[in-house]
């Protein structure tokens, strides 16, 4: 903002006495126009401070990218929705039998492989009988594994 | 039945404006992928003794950024529910953790935030729940604000 700008800000935003204090200027200008001029600063401020920076368009644009982001973040992986699959297959039996346990399933068998109270217990369990290093879990009858 | 002993007496910690929290100072060590035991994050760290939690022990995934883990456990991430009903997800490996000289294997979750959708990743404090509290005998002496581990 330069000086000059200030000054007119200033001007209006503060009554005669105290703008001719500061800046020496005799004017002849009522109480009343001293508030209409405060209150047009205070207007001017808030037009510039709530100015949008960016078009409708580009706003609009950019929000269908964060939407679209985000909905990715959730859409399950393939694998994901696999594991969901076969955890259903065997849900029944494995909800009678180790209800609260934690299973570990092998995505690409098909087959739950191993049980256990925690995701090691089912681990080594599933190593006894699967040659794989990795699996995915499910905890029986819940919709996660742990909670925190 | 022989009597239990306590080996690590702890404290409760003042945060948040007067509120105790019993956290202790755990070390944690890892084999890499070439099988070399290494600590976690420097020497110890605290975390916080969260019974209403059955993770082992859980962290953000920017806590371990860089660190060689070595084998993960998990094909899909596990997932974890939070209290305020958010799933979040998580890889699991397996750990030593050690308090006050005793050693336990514990599962350590390591909580991508990325996925996390309201929390932000430094508002998530580290925690050991059940999963390895249940090594122990835990007592927590409200009144006195501290933490027993009995074996």
């Amino acid at each position: 903002m330069s000086k000059l700008d200030e000054k007119k800000l200033v001007k209006r935003a503060v009554d005669k006495k105290s703008f001719e204090r500061l800046f020496g200027e005799k004017r002849s200008e009522t109480i009343s126009d001293s508030y209409i001029g405060l209150f047009a600063a205070m207007d001017d401020f808030l037009a510039d401070a709530f100015e949008p920076k960016e078009t409708l368009e580009e706003r609009v644009k950019r929000l269908e990218k964060e939407v679209s982001k985000l909905k990715e973040k959730r859409i399950p992986s393939d694998k994901n929705q696999k594991l969901s699959e076969i955890y259903e297959r065997f849900k029944d039996n494995l909800e009678k039998e180790h209800f609260g346990k934690i299973v570990a399933i092998d995505v690409e068998s098909e087959q739950v492989v191993g049980v256990g109270s925690t995701v090691l217990d089912a681990y080594n369990d599933a190593k006894k009988k699967s040659p794989k290093t990795k699996f995915s879990y499910k905890r029986v009858g819940y919709s996660y594994v742990y909670r925190l | 039945m022989p009597e239990k002993k306590p080996f690590h007496e702890k404290d409760y910690i003042e945060r948040d404006n007067g509120r105790y929290y019993p956290i202790l100072n755990i070390k944690c060590f890892c084999k890499d992928s070439k099988g070399i035991s290494i600590t976690l994050t420097g020497d110890c760290f605290s975390a916080l003794a969260d019974t209403g939690c059955d993770t082992g022990i859980a962290l953000s995934k920017d806590m371990v950024q860089g660190i060689d883990l070595g084998e993960k456990k998990t094909d899909v991430p596990i997932e974890i529910g939070v209290a305020d009903g958010h799933i979040i997800a998580a890889d699991v490996y397996e750990v030593t953790i050690q308090i006050n000289g005793e050693k336990r294997t514990a599962e350590l979750s390591v909580i991508d935030t990325e996925k996390i959708l309201r929390l932000e990743s430094g508002d998530l404090f580290p925690c050991i729940g059940r999963n390895f509290l249940d090594n122990f005998d835990v007592m927590f002496k409200g009144s006195e604000k501290k933490l027993v581990l009995l074996k």
